[in-house]
């Protein structure tokens, strides 16, 4: 399901005092399948644009075309809200069941499902997040926040979206449990082919899991494109306030004594150490 | 005035009635904080940071061992009350800290409680205000404000009161990098004014600016070190769950690849030119 979003526009409380125009003529594709991160400061319209890619606001102008369907600002039933899973920020605080299974088991169960479909659909999803099934019959409330962020994210995977959409989704959690969610979002992305819209403001993220990368300014898009050709140009980054990942901080700086300068599209450790490798053998042999 | 802090053999346990030995959240800490330091406190998910925080500044009782600032023993609510106005502590998320409608009326909350004179308060607010880099902003409303300012207006509030000492407990997590930016340069700002700065984070990057770092796992103490040896060391964070420098780790992979660098690396320059010499 590709996702075309076309010259939409979004004003917040419209034709009152306190009108807010969040969006202006903002287009963009996402085609299926993909990593697409979404950058830019706080309040430049990020958190609208995942809501009206979600289907829980409806364009003040412009269309969304989800798949085969279209949301205007006139369409009253948006049809593909369920194809779409939302993980908001802080997922941990909207856990409310008095068992990890009730927890997990509550979105599928307003799908219409039988009983055993549910109960597969639960033992799917906490296995996908690496949880331990032992965790089912216990209090959400008494895990880590690792593992509370984990079941919220079961939660909505356990009803099989085509899109996933995570709002900032390691901030609070350490590197550990930063790298076993991240780790999480490339299986499932490789896994089900399920697209992945990821806001953030790790510029590590960006580098590591997008193919495509939407700078956000001002309630419209500033740059649309891919990791390297955002990091390749270190004035316009600047310019967004964005910093760069640290890889490639590290290789600005070897790059002050290198000749070729190592490129800078290399955001893996592994990948900065074999062009190392390859070039010390190179100045050996 | 100068604040010296010492946690001699600090114990804590959140229920300690249920008494069994993995629940307690600090196990036998020795920490001496002097005036002027800028400490980072590091450790992952649970391992004490933030108990450790509210056990400096008199929020929590240590269970067993002694808090001493300046030599006397901190034993009764008279004492911790008074150590609250030595010792600032700022939190993660600003709109917990942030009760007044605004601005002005948010920093002089903490002033009114403490009985500060009218005439004092109204030296005191421009100045912290300007310091922080919200001057101007005095009328308006804290939840109109970005995360950034919010955390600033916090921090404002803590200032008037004038602690020698500011902990901020993971108090850049929340925000977006601009934010985080102003915050950890506000730090240094006010690290060079003589206050004592304790930052706890599990953020490498962040915490690598401090002078001296404590690495915290399961409640003890792992290393205490200046930065330039915990950066030499630094290998070794990895085994409690913590982010290490990226240039640490390519170091360590290198040396894996038979690479024949030092190895005691103290910075990254250090590391780059040593890379280029070996090529």
């Amino acid at each position: 399901m590709d996702i075309h979003v076309k010259n939409i526009s979004y004003v917040y409380q419209k034709g009152t005092p306190f009108e807010e125009h969040a969006l202006s003529d903002l287009s963009l594709s996402i085609p299926h399948g993909i990593v697409q991160a979404v950058v830019g400061k706080t309040g430049s319209g990020k958190s609208t644009l995942i809501g009206l890619i979600a289907g829980l606001l409806r364009p003040t102008t412009g269309s969304i075309t989800v798949g085969d369907d279209i949301v205007t600002a006139k369409t009253k039933k948006i049809p593909f809200r369920s194809k779409i899973g939302v993980v908001f920020q802080y997922p941990e605080q909207q856990l409310f069941a008095e068992t990890v299974y009730k927890d997990i088991a509550y979105g599928p169960s307003n799908q219409g499902i039988s009983k055993e479909q549910l109960e597969e659909r639960v033992l799917q999803a906490i296995g996908l997040v690496g949880l331990d099934e032992s965790l089912l019959d216990k209090s959400p409330f008494g895990l880590s926040g690792g593992q509370m962020r984990r079941v919220a994210l079961a939660g909505v995977l356990a009803m099989e979206p085509s899109i996933l959409i995570l709002d900032e989704p390691t901030a609070g959690l350490d590197r550990e449990g930063s790298e076993q969610l991240l780790y999480l979002i490339q299986t499932l992305h490789q896994q089900k082919q399920v697209t992945i819209i990821l806001v953030t403001h790790q510029m590590e993220e960006v580098a590591r899991l997008a193919n495509q990368v939407v700078v956000m300014e001002a309630g419209t898009t500033a740059f649309t494109g891919s990791p390297v050709e955002l990091f390749g140009d270190r004035k316009r980054l600047e310019r967004f306030g964005l910093e760069l990942p640290s890889i490639t901080k590290l290789i600005d700086k070897l790059n002050q004594k290198a000749n070729p300068p190592i490129p800078t599209s290399l955001f893996e450790l592994g990948h900065l150490v074999s062009h190392l490798e390859n070039r010390r053998k190179g100045s050996r042999s | 005035m100068a604040t010296e802090i010492s946690l001699e053999n600090v114990w804590f346990h959140y229920y300690p009635q249920t008494e069994s030995r993995e629940k307690w959240a600090i196990q036998g800490v020795d920490l001496i904080f002097q005036q002027g330091e800028y400490v980072s406190i590091i450790g992952s998910n649970g391992s004490g940071k933030s108990s450790l925080a509210c056990l400096i500044n008199g929020l929590f009782i240590p269970t067993n061992g002694n808090l001493v600032i300046n030599g006397q023993h901190i034993e009764d609510d008279q004492g911790r009350w008074e150590l609250k106005q030595r010792i600032g502590m700022v939190f993660q998320n600003p709109d917990n800290q942030i009760v007044a409608p605004s601005v002005l009326d948010d920093v002089a909350f903490g002033l009114e409680n403490l009985g500060v004179a009218r005439e004092e308060m109204q030296k005191r607010i421009p100045h912290v205000l300007e310091l922080v880099g919200l001057s101007g902003l005095e009328k308006k409303e804290p939840h109109h404000l970005s995360g950034g300012q919010k955390q600033r207006l916090a921090i404002a509030g803590v200032l008037a009161m004038q602690p020698d000492v500011l902990i901020f407990d993971e108090s850049t997590s929340m925000l977006d990098p601009d934010g985080r930016h102003h915050i950890l340069q506000l730090m240094r700002k006010l690290h060079l004014s003589g206050k004592t700065i304790i930052h706890i984070t599990h953020q490498a990057t962040e915490a690598f600016l401090a002078d001296r770092l404590v690495v915290l796992n399961k409640g003890k103490v792992m290393l205490d070190q200046n930065r330039e040896a915990l950066y030499a060391n630094s290998a070794q964070l990895t085994n409690w769950g913590l982010d290490v420098p990226i240039s640490i780790e390519l170091h360590q992979n290198l040396l894996a690849k038979g690479w024949n660098l030092s190895h005691r690396i103290e910075n990254e320059e250090q590391l780059v030119s040593e890379i280029w010499t070996y090529m």
